[in-house]
């Protein structure tokens, strides 16, 4: 077993004991000091793994080394819990924290699913403006994933608000207030990334015939109708109506069209299939 | 008969009733003197206390012989209402549970200290009425002697102080920093105040207060930056506020969905927080269903509260084993009070013998120096046969039997 087969089996691993790790804030008092220290210390070996995955494959394929459905997706997990660390920087959350690094540990689950993520040496060689798209795309994903799991949590308090359930959950999340910024916050990041991304990707199609890029592309749609969707989301304290359990409604969805659109990638429906 | 079989305590509280029936049976302060002066006109009621917080409605009375006391209390005061929401304490019972509420540890927010307060201006009332005597105002005094020292001897009310300060942190869960938030308190009272000043404490930069008397209002709006209005003005008070809370008495119903414009409320970004913590409820139970509104009342923050409970339970066993201490104090000065008479006649017969051998020994020509030592005799004699008598009171119970029977009383609970 190489370096890179090793890695790809640790990662998922270690994203979900960091993940539990940070599921003990839930325990409140009960909570293991040990835990508290050893959770950051995990996610960043986690994520320094994760890095040096990249730079082997990169080393000794030669290759951009984000090309291709599984190494997407891993790169996807890797910025998600890289954007989630450096937003959390000056206010930990570890409430959410076990939900997003759940999620990256999913992520780079599926990611190593679908193979060893061996280089294969024959990707064609990417110039800077190709790796600019790959890299906006990438960090636009990984802020609307944010994007959706807030979302996804505001919903959650809000429900227990509503029902009057004031238990762990309630206790140990994030305001309604903080996370709908965070929804905001996240959906607008993932919205000038997606904005750059798109841009440089459409200019992209157009330069190389080679790809028959069309505007009719299922893959191209949705991601026109994910930029969209969350530059609404971005701005929707400006759209009268448009309250923050509405956002999240909508981020929630929009993180579902991203895994649709991620999913795509793996199939032959989209000109990026190949 | 022993004297403290003769107190009684009955009554309903957030142990025994939920908010809906709290609420039937709370008594406004208005009304109290009138109630206390009719039960002193019942026979064999000698005195009384009447005690009306958010979360409980107790009477405690003494009373000169066997009356049945408990089921007087109940016909006056919980007619038609299920002897199961109600409890009723005696005699040595009857004190360690109002040394238990004087100390925090029956509140509903554990070691609050508003009910020291609420406590003494019942005491206060009752005294002004004319309802308290010999035995509940050594009782109340000692009690809330007792309460202070838990509030400052043990951990108790530490962190969470009170239904206000956990209001205030249910609202955080909402709106995180209440800076910049609109925030209007209905009712300018102890509560409402003390809600205005853990809100600004929490970053909230001014409340608004509405009340029944302006000037009230006016005077706690000044102390939070705020404005203040009269009930009439109460839907214009509401209208863009984020969080509302009511602490009023006897205004059942106050908030109705009408009071709210449906339309900006659709229109908010964030819901409106409405914390009902008034007893009877001043908000309709309809305004839940409003859309974009929480509503929440004193049994719903039960479960908050009830967190503060699990976390401090040596704080609770310190507490407990204070209050023996202290209520054992008390019996023995019980005790030792009913020895005057006998006391009283001791000292009669030192001055009779003094008197006598003195007489006897000087022929009636005792000099100033003769004398002096005489009544310093006396004197002596007397403080060491009533230092045995106070011995005797103190012995007369046991402070580990005492301690059997406040475990008895709390395993009832």
């Amino acid at each position: 077993m190489n370096s890179i087969q090793l890695l790809t089996v640790i990662l998922p691993l270690l994203y979900f004991s960091a993940s539990s790790l940070y599921g003990m804030a839930y325990a409140e008092d009960r909570q293991p000091t040990w835990a508290a220290r050893a959770q950051r210390s995990v996610v960043i070996i986690a994520m320094a793994l994760h890095v040096w995955l990249f730079l082997i494959h990169n080393r000794e394929s030669g290759e951009f080394p984000v090309q291709g459905i599984a190494l997407t997706v891993s790169a996807v997990a890797l910025a998600t819990a890289l954007l989630f660390r450096v937003l959390t920087l000056r206010i930990p959350q570890p409430s959410v924290g076990t939900l997003v690094l759940g999620t990256v540990g999913c992520l780079q689950l599926v990611a190593s699913s679908f193979g060893p993520m061996v280089a294969t040496g024959n990707a064609s060689p990417l110039d800077a403006v190709a790796i600019l798209h790959i890299l906006m795309m990438v960090l636009a994903s990984a802020a609307l994933i944010l994007s959706g799991l807030y979302g996804w949590l505001h919903l959650v308090q809000y429900r227990q608000m509503r029902r009057r359930v004031f238990g762990t959950l309630f206790r140990n999340l994030p305001s309604l207030e903080s996370l709908s910024v965070m929804v905001r916050r996240t959906a607008t990041a993932g919205f000038v990334c997606l904005t750059l991304g798109l841009n440089v990707g459409i200019g992209l199609g157009h330069a190389r015939p080679e790809h028959e890029f069309k505007y009719g592309d299922p893959q191209v749609i949705l991601v026109t109708a994910l930029w969209l969707h969350f530059g609404v989301i971005a701005f929707s304290r400006r759209i009268p109506g448009l309250n923050a359990r509405r956002a999240s409604t909508m981020a929630i969805g929009g993180l579902l069209a991203l895994l649709t659109s991620l999913a795509l990638m793996a199939t032959n429906i989209s000109f990026h299939a190949s | 008969m022993d004297h403290l079989e003769e107190i009684v305590l009955l009554g309903l509280s957030h142990r025994s009733a939920e908010v809906a029936i709290r609420e039937q049976y709370a008594v406004q302060p208005e009304d109290t003197p009138r109630l206390l002066q009719e039960l002193l006109e019942q026979e064999g009621v000698e005195e009384a206390l009447l005690l009306s917080t958010c979360n409980r409605t107790e009477i405690l009375i003494h009373c000169s012989h066997e009356c049945d006391a408990g089921e007087l209390l109940r016909f006056k005061f919980f007619r038609n209402l299920d002897p199961d929401k109600t409890y009723e304490h005696r005699g040595v019972r009857a004190i360690i549970h109002l040394y238990r509420t004087a100390a925090g540890l029956d509140s509903q927010v554990l070691g609050e200290t508003e009910i020291l307060g609420q406590l003494k201006r019942a005491g206060e009332i009752a005294r002004a009425a004319g309802s308290m005597g010999g035995v509940l105002e050594p009782l109340i005094q000692q009690a809330l002697s007792a309460g202070k020292r838990v509030h400052t001897e043990t951990g108790l009310g530490e962190g969470t102080l009170s239904i206000a300060r956990v209001a205030v942190t249910t609202s955080e869960r909402v709106f995180g920093q209440l800076d910049g938030r609109q925030v209007v308190i209905v009712g300018a009272g102890e509560t409402g105040r003390l809600l205005g000043r853990h809100l600004l404490a929490q970053g909230a930069s001014k409340i608004d207060f509405v009340n029944r008397t302006l000037e009230s209002a006016e005077e706690a709006a000044r102390e939070t930056g705020g404005r203040a209005h009269s009930l009439d003005n109460l839907a214009s008070a509401m209208k863009g506020a984020d969080l509302i809370a009511t602490c009023v008495d006897g205004a059942p119903g106050l908030i109705t969905p009408d009071h709210f414009d449906r339309r900006a409320l659709g229109r908010r970004d964030q819901p409106t927080l409405v914390i009902d913590l008034s007893v009877p409820r001043a908000v309709h139970e309809d305004v839940r269903d409003l859309n974009g509104v929480f509503l929440i009342n004193l049994d719903d923050l039960a479960p908050v509260i009830a967190t503060n409970h699990e976390q401090r339970g040596a704080s609770i066993a310190k507490a407990d084993e204070l209050l023996v201490g202290e209520v054992h104090k008390f019996l023995s000065l019980r005790t030792y009070a009913s020895f005057r008479p006998a006391i009283a006649e001791l000292h009669r017969r030192f001055e009779i013998a003094r008197e006598e051998v003195l007489d006897q020994v000087t022929s009636g020509s005792a000099s100033p120096r003769e004398l002096e030592i005489a009544h310093e005799l006396s004197r002596r004699l007397l403080d060491a046969a009533l230092g045995q008598l106070k011995e005797g009171a103190r012995a007369a119970r046991s402070e580990e039997a005492l301690d059997r029977m406040y475990q008895r009383y709390l395993r009832s609970l």
